[in-house]
């Protein structure tokens, strides 16, 4: 069995490497893959300490947060045709649509 | 300005990756992991013996509450993304 230190480090590992393509990267599904990254890291932790302190309830917040994600990510790819449609890319610093 | 920009955000993660292992290393954390059963089928079980014991019972009302924000998700998109004219989208 993985000690739960390793789990720990692994989603922190996860966490930091979502928290980088949302702050370094530009293309907006990128960017939506990160924030799922992210997401996943704390799922991660949900199951680790969900096994190890024998709780069911942080198996049932990760198929919560699973279910969550997946509607996140409908609406995000939803705005995001309709920003290229309108905009004609998804470069999220090109895009201008909510400055004045 | 972009090379720049990566190498400082490489930068920052990476001190708080070091931040947020070195936190959680060396805490005398449980260390026997258990198996959690799928359901208990006893018609005794409580909402801690089983996954789906727990969903149902203790969470069922955030089930509800789930399954509408995935059919406003859905009902949602569509209505972003449909094309009412070419090369028009959106409400």
């Amino acid at each position: 069995m993985i000690p739960l230190e390793w789990e720990l480090v692994l989603a922190s590992l996860l966490f930091c490497i979502g928290l980088y393509g949302v702050l370094a990267r530009r293309n907006a599904i990128i960017v939506l893959m990160s924030i799922e990254i992210i997401l996943n890291a704390s799922i991660l932790n949900f199951v680790a300490f969900s096994a190890y302190t024998n709780d069911p309830s942080g198996q049932v917040f990760a198929l919560l947060a699973i279910a969550i994600a997946a509607a996140e990510a409908a609406v995000g790819m939803a705005v995001f045709l309709s920003i290229y449609q309108t905009h004609g890319t998804i470069e999220l610093d090109k895009v201008r649509l909510l400055r004045l | 300005m972009t090379r720049e920009r990566d190498v400082l955000v490489v930068i920052a993660v990476g001190a708080l990756f070091v931040v947020m292992a070195s936190s959680v290393v060396g805490i005398p954390w449980p260390t026997e992991a258990h198996e959690i059963p799928l359901v208990d089928r006893d018609a005794n079980a409580t909402a801690q013996d089983g996954v789906a014991n727990s969903l149902f019972r203790a969470f069922s009302v955030t089930i509800v509450l789930i399954a509408i924000l995935l059919a406003a998700a859905m009902i949602g998109g569509v209505y972003l993304a449909k094309m009412d004219e070419p090369g028009k989208v959106g409400p």
